[in-house]
């Protein structure tokens, strides 16, 4: 962590606001795209990067400096992230397992190759069959392949140990790979 | 070699630390193991698709946004909520296993109404600790793969 971050931090603790708008400016980016990762909308992403940082601010008397800065905002980040996805299915009756176009593992016929318009791209089908994983799965493989995190990184934010970020990413590429072997 | 093995060094591999010496003992095993091939195969392809992922950028007046919500009333108990929400049921699910135990070792049989409150305090109590003991033992384990 850098000097200035730590004194940032420092400052943000004691409520600066200020000192905050800077450290929102150095993580901007790479909270959105995590956020943006893991919901897969524009506009849910932007309003959950926003909670994502005032969590934050209220919150960083919790961040007690034992690791990175930013494994902590990405802990808070996912929370986020996934604490709206329950309240969006919940308003809808669904559970986590479940979503709007079928049961994970089981493909929707509307979602079948031949009911897509030809020459979808292969990103367009990868957004159907995230949306069709569990939530545990969407995120590790979030962090890993799009965030480009290491197991360890992924360990320390989501408090697995290493071999349950292994064994929970070898299911999720399965669980993926099935989802995608119609499209393919 | 074992398979074992071979998945650990795909994802030391995926981390890009994996030695010169190591890489061929996997490749060694991949040539021989169709399992671990397929394994290899399906972890370059899921790497592949997430390429063609792509992400808005941010919006360049989040800051500003974040600031005017943090002077908006109540915003602070909504940035809580949820740690709050987890707080009352972890109490709700306390009172209940108490409640339950005390049922269960019969304090609440007890003739005696002073005898069955202090029953039901000590098995609180004992939960409480064991609670306190689990938090203490999970905060020792995480700072320890920290360090590691």
């Amino acid at each position: 962590m850098s000097l200035n971050e730590t004194e940032l931090i420092r400052r943000v603790r004691s409520g600066d606001q200020e000192a905050f708008a800077e450290l929102v400016s150095l993580y901007r980016d790479r909270i959105h795209r995590l956020v943006f990762g893991l919901l897969r909308d524009r506009d849910e992403a932007e309003d959950v990067t926003q909670e994502v940082f005032i969590k934050a601010f209220y919150r960083i008397s919790s961040y007690k400096g034992q690791s990175a800065f930013y494994t902590w905002l990405y802990r808070v980040a996912v929370n986020a992230a996934t604490d709206w996805r329950k309240k969006w299915w919940k308003r809808k009756g669904l559970s986590l397992s479940e979503s709007p176009t079928g049961p994970e593992g089981i493909p929707d016929e509307r979602a079948r190759p031949e009911r897509l318009a030809h020459g979808r791209e292969l990103g367009q089908y990868l957004e159907e069959s995230l949306k069709r994983l569990p939530e545990k799965y969407r995120t590790i493989l979030v962090l890993r392949e799009f965030e480009g995190l290491s197991y360890q990184e992924i360990a320390r934010v989501l408090k697995l140990r290493k071999g349950t970020v292994e064994s929970r990413l070898f299911r999720a590429r399965e669980r993926l790979k099935s989802l995608m072997e119609p499209y393919m | 070699m074992d398979c074992r093995d071979a998945r650990r060094s795909l994802s030391l591999l995926a981390d890009e630390r994996l030695g010169t010496e190591e890489i061929g003992t996997l490749e060694e095993h991949l040539g021989t193991c169709a399992d671990c091939a397929l394994f290899a195969r399906t972890v370059e392809e899921v790497q592949s698709w997430f390429a063609n992922l792509s992400c808005p950028p941010a919006p360049p007046d989040l800051a500003e946004r974040v600031l005017l919500r943090l002077g908006e009333p109540g915003a602070r108990f909504l940035a809580l909520r949820p740690l709050l929400q987890r707080t009352v049921a972890a109490a709700a699910i306390l009172f209940v296993v108490t409640g339950s135990a005390a049922l269960f070792t019969g304090a609440g049989a007890t003739p005696d109404p002073a005898m069955a409150g202090s029953d039901v305090r000590l098995t609180a109590d004992g939960a409480l600790d064991w609670i306190m003991a689990e938090i203490a033992r999970d905060s020792v384990r995480i700072e320890m793969e920290e360090r590691r």
